[in-house]
């Protein structure tokens, strides 16, 4: 079972990559709010009178 | 509350003007539709074959074991991938307030897309395949797969580095996860040396491809059919229903525990086979955790339209979107059970598991594409949908066809399985013949078939719904809106504390890409030879490689997809040992490449076939099997009769599988034609003694029986006795 350790090392690559990722972006203080996120995607942007209201 | 909120973003910071690129969309959106009912179509083909063998029949590019991988390849990577390029591309544009980061990479990515598609519907039907499910594609396609996904995910970080909104919205993340994942799996399933330009063979032999294979496979079932469905599914939902996310901090957790627990789950798919016992435990646990996030984020989606369920009775949108995230729903509930290691000898191998499988990909991301569909398109064409009574239509015919099609599977599978393992009070087999448990299942195969048109059916009212709702409007090719950039550094005053990482601040994404791809090359370039090596130690002393005429017979095998019907791994019970002989054994595998498992046991497992039967009866059963055994469904392949077997190939693949460590002689390659010639004068004269004439040994088929005869021999043999010179 040579390719053990390769796929094991594979995926404990992508896990510890997004592991990483995640104490970034949480000391980023991405997860700081999470209420308005959500609210503010509902919104659509306001298209400009040349781009045409619908 | 719109008002307000402008107020507030225009206190930030000057507006700006930012144009979404709808063109893109529109073109990724008629690619999936298109796509879509070719590959429903080439399902439905084969779906008939199932109780029709001779329907379309004794054509060679049309047989079922080749349209079946066309038919995967073309629902999975040429639908379900454009309906996500289409969700990624129109959401993320509006999640990062910001038009794709090049429209030239925009393009490329389409056009690199379809043309891979194009390839893949080309090379499929002549049989150019690597036989490993979900990536038959030979290693040219494959290289052009690796280039073409760089430029969308190059394209999609690029869009992220230049956001206008600090916070990644969730469905972000899923993007994300899904690039990177895909990316990774991809190129370690793919690894092969080729022969040629057509052909090559896996690097990894026997269980080692099984488990590279699976744990792609797995994945890519996570990566490219549910991860990035979830990110659509949390834009599009409160898009649609106008309502945020039920809980944002759910969704979150539901990310992050999804992405860290799937990446192990590969191994169920080899359960009780010759994988180590360690490596299919973890499987299961793993599975069977996956329950938790996989229901969290079901939960999330259904109780965002809490509140709004009197919308979901009038719009076709949210309609689809429910429908499709309660088979999500099932389809994860189905998942972890069907890890546990009773009731995967129960469903494996059986028609339940194709039940499984469709409920998730005609209702989950079938139902999402569509209902994203049919949000997006009116928008983009600055118009209303056509016809809510059609989309009605399409709805209904799609939701009763999954309902007509899984259920006499799961109800066929179940029993067959029964079948299979039906002892008599003397021990013996009730259904000795294996014929006896397909043929019971045939009204279920009819009644899928039927699903199956019904939802072709409504995926054309779909497809004609929209068209019409296009032609009712005129595209906004580039959308031209109001944004404020928050990624300001007068807005980023809002957070003091972080300047330490200024440097990194807007890379990390980049960062660890590039971190990735470099632990991967030295990973690869540490590991792959040393588990080469390693694996081509016979740990039985008669098992030897093929000889050139089996191998050519092997890789004719391949090329008609028998794969697709039949297994080569025998589990250890009872009823299996019965039916089929000795349990496979790991080290009766070392020179498989690619290896032949299969998934699906739509005829007898084959592993043990080798000796069982007379040439002659090979002979007259793969012409027309009904000869031999009436009533069978399996086709016959009267082209191997007619169609010489090239051997031009033959050193080169010789001396490929000596670079992989093969133990052939030293120089045999040049010897292989005329060791082939010579063992197929053998097997013709076989042929010959059952009374058949005019056989010719150097037709294609006396090398498929001699690869059969072949098969799960070695472990019978003496030690003393070789094949191999």
């Amino acid at each position: 079972m040579g390719v053990m350790p390769l796929i094991i090392m594979c995926s404990v690559l992508v896990a510890g990559l997004f592991l990483t990722l995640f104490v970034r972006v949480t000391r980023q203080g991405q997860y700081d709010d999470i209420t308005t996120p959500a609210i503010r995607i509902v919104f659509d942007d306001e298209r400009l009178p040349s781009s045409g209201k619908d | 509350m719109e008002d307000l909120l402008h107020q507030q973003y225009s206190e930030n910071g000057p507006r700006e003007v930012v144009s979404y690129d709808n063109a893109i969309v529109k073109m990724f959106a008629i690619a999936t539709l298109g796509w879509g009912l070719i590959g429903f179509l080439v399902g439905l083909i084969v779906a008939i074959k199932l109780y029709i063998p001779e329907f379309l029949g004794g054509i060679d590019v049309l047989g079922y074991g080749r349209l079946r991988p066309l038919h995967t390849n073309a629902v999975i990577f040429a639908f379900a991938g454009n309906a996500i390029f289409v969700g990624v591309y129109y959401s993320l544009q509006r999640l990062c307030k910001a038009r794709m980061y090049s429209d030239l990479l925009s393009k490329l990515h389409f056009w690199g897309w379809q043309i891979i598609i194009v390839t893949a519907a080309i090379t499929l039907p002549l049989g150019i395949t690597s036989s490993k499910e979900y990536a038959e594609l030979e290693w040219p396609i494959d290289i052009a797969i690796t280039l073409v996904w760089v430029v969308f995910g190059w394209n999609m970080i690029g869009t992220i580095m230049r956001r206008k909104e600090r916070h990644m919205y969730v469905a972000i993340w899923f993007y994300l996860a899904t690039f990177l994942t895909v990316a990774l799996l991809h190129v370690v399933n793919s690894l092969a040396l080729p022969v040629h330009f057509l052909k090559s063979y896996s690097m990894y032999a026997g269980v080692q491809d099984a488990l590279v294979q699976w744990w792609y496979g797995h994945n890519a079932v996570a990566f490219f059919l549910t991860t990035p469905f979830l990110g659509i599914m949390y834009y599009f939902i409160p898009k649609a229903s106008g309502r945020p996310v039920f809980s944002y901090r759910l969704s979150i957790i539901h990310f992050w525990a999804l992405i860290f627990l799937y990446i192990w789950a590969g191994p169920h798919h080899l359960l009780y086979t010759a994988l180590p016992d360690w490596a299919q435990s973890l499987g299961v646990v793993f599975s069977f955790m996956l329950i938790a996030p996989s229901w969290g984020g079901m939960v999330n989606g259904l109780l965002t339209l809490r509140g709004a369920w009197d919308k979901v009775r009038v719009d076709p949108v949210l309609k689809f979107f429910v429908v499709g995230i309660t088979a999500y729903g099932m389809s994860t509930f189905e998942g972890p059970m069907m890890s546990l290691k009773n009731i995967n000898a129960l469903t494996h191998y059986t028609d339940y598991i194709i039940a499984h499988v469709h409920l998730g990909a005609l209702l989950w991301n079938g139902g999402l594409t569509f209902a994203m569909l049919y949000y997006i398109i009116p928008r983009i064409y600055r118009t209303k949908l056509h016809s809510t009574s059609l989309a009605n239509w399409h709805f209904w015919l799609m939701t009763l066809g999954v309902i007509v099609y899984v259920i006499p599977l799961y109800w066929g599978g179940i029993m067959q399985s029964l079948m299979w393992r039906q002892f008599q009070p003397d021990g013996t087999l009730q259904y000795n013949n294996f014929l006896e448990t397909v043929t019971q299942i045939i009204p279920m195969y009819v009644m899928r078939s039927i699903g199956g048109t019904l939802y072709l059916i409504g995926a054309c009212v779909g497809v004609w719904n929209l068209y019409k709702t296009a032609k009712s409007g005129s595209l906004l090719a580039n959308e031209e809106v109001y944004v404020v950039n928050m990624m300001k550094s007068d807005v980023k005053n809002e957070h003091p504390k972080e300047s330490w990482h200024r440097v990194l601040e807007g890379r990390p994404v980049r960062f660890s890409v590039y971190a990735l791809i470099a632990v991967i090359i030295g990973g690869v370039v540490e590991f792959i030879p040393t588990a080469l090596v390693q694996s081509n130690i016979p740990t039985i002393a008669t098992v030897t490689p093929y000889t050139p005429l089996e191998l050519e017979g092997r890789d004719i095998y391949i090329r008609e997809g028998c794969y697709t019907c039949h297994s080569q791994m025998i589990r250890p019970f009872r009823s299996e040992t019965s039916r089929y002989g000795d349990y496979s054994k790991p080290g009766e595998f070392i020179y498989d490449r690619p290896f032949q498992w299969g998934s699906k046991r739509t005829g007898p497992d084959l592993h043990r076939e080798g000796g069982k039967r007379p040439n002659a009866w090979h002979w007259k059963h793969m012409e027309d099997p009904r000869s031999t055994s009436p009533n069978s469904i399996m086709p016959g392949y009267p082209w191997l009769y007619t169609t010489k077997l090239d051997t031009k190939h033959t050193e080169g693949k010789i001396l490929t599988l000596q670079k992989l460590g093969v133990p052939y002689p030293q120089g045999y390659a040049s010897r292989a034609v005329s060791d082939l010639q010579d063992q197929a004068k053998l097997v013709a004269s076989g042929v010959e003694e059952g009374g058949i004439t005019n056989v010719q040994a150097d037709q294609e088929i006396i090398a498929v029986i001699a690869y059969l005869q072949r098969l799960g021999t070695d472990i019978k043999k003496s030690p003393s006795s070789t094949s191999m010179k």
